[in-house]
């Protein structure tokens, strides 16, 4: 997997367990099990590091979904994004070339990414 | 929702005498079971997201047990690594005690069966119980663990 479209997914788990642990009812869920979630500092820096690594263009990009969407990179399963279930074109398909690493849905915009080959 | 647990542990995905004495490389360990077995591709993202995930707070909740987990892109669907060790692994557990039996559970994020937190849930309420992780601990083979778990699952 290109090194920007990794970045990019690494941070789409880090914001979903952030958004996760920031869910008033989710955290009490978690917590009723026995889980501790005392910490966002640590979760923070995280993100603050790993932003740093992506190139703009691409963070400006993710950015701009996440507020839209709620989620910026989906993954594609068979030949559907799983952002708007729609198909998605074979040019998809096509090798991921060093000037594209990171594709978007046609149909949402949505960052894609594939799943399993 | 009545959740089976037996249902959700695979002999591939059992690691009777973990390797790793120290608590990253037991989630490496863990991880590498699902990528060994090819359910992942990526494990160093659904690593990255574990470590973050424990940088939270320790998913070690005492007694001898931790049930790391969280939701990762890099899941295709719900597993359940199941991993112990006799010398047991500081981990940073909320009774301070080491770790003997780790349950590493993952799901995508969008888990369409919506299993993950009553996953979680029964197999935090399977290790309460003493006896279960005593046998868990001592278990000969992956046969005997399927059994425990059956017998829970029936107790419940």
């Amino acid at each position: 997997m290109p090194e920007q479209l990794h970045l990019l997914v690494t941070l789409q788990d880090l914001d979903a367990l952030i958004k996760e642990t920031l869910d008033k009812d989710r955290r009490a869920e978690m917590e009723s099990l026995g889980f501790s979630l005392e910490n966002m500092g640590p979760l923070r820096d995280a993100r603050e590091k790993l932003t740093k690594r992506i190139d703009a263009r691409y963070l400006r990009i993710y950015e701009r979904l996440l507020a839209k969407h709620g989620r910026a990179v989906v993954p594609v399963e068979g030949k559907t994004c799983l952002g708007c279930f729609q198909s998605v074109p074979p040019s998809f398909f096509s090798q991921i070339t060093r000037d594209q690493p990171v594709k978007v849905c046609e149909n949402c915009g949505r960052i894609l990414y594939l799943l399993i080959d | 929702m009545t959740i089976r647990l037996s249902e959700f542990f695979e002999e591939d995905l059992f690691i009777p005498a973990l390797a790793a004495t120290e608590k990253s490389a037991v989630l490496r360990e863990l991880v590498e079971a699902l990528v060994r077995s090819q359910r992942i591709r990526e494990g160093e993202i659904l690593f990255q997201m574990l470590e973050q995930r424990e940088s939270l707070g320790s998913t070690g909740i005492g007694r001898g047990v931790a049930v790391p987990h969280g939701r990762s892109l890099a899941m295709t669907r719900l597993a359940v690594v199941f991993g112990r060790s006799e010398a047991g692994v500081e981990f940073g557990a909320l009774d301070g005690k080491p770790v003997h039996l780790f349950f590493l559970t993952v799901a995508p994020p969008q888990d369409r069966s919506n299993l993950y937190l009553p996953v979680l849930g029964k197999i935090v309420e399977t290790v309460k119980s003493a006896r279960n992780r005593r046998r868990l601990l001592s278990a000969k083979d992956f046969d005997e663990i399927s059994e425990i778990l059956e017998e829970a699952d029936h107790d419940a």
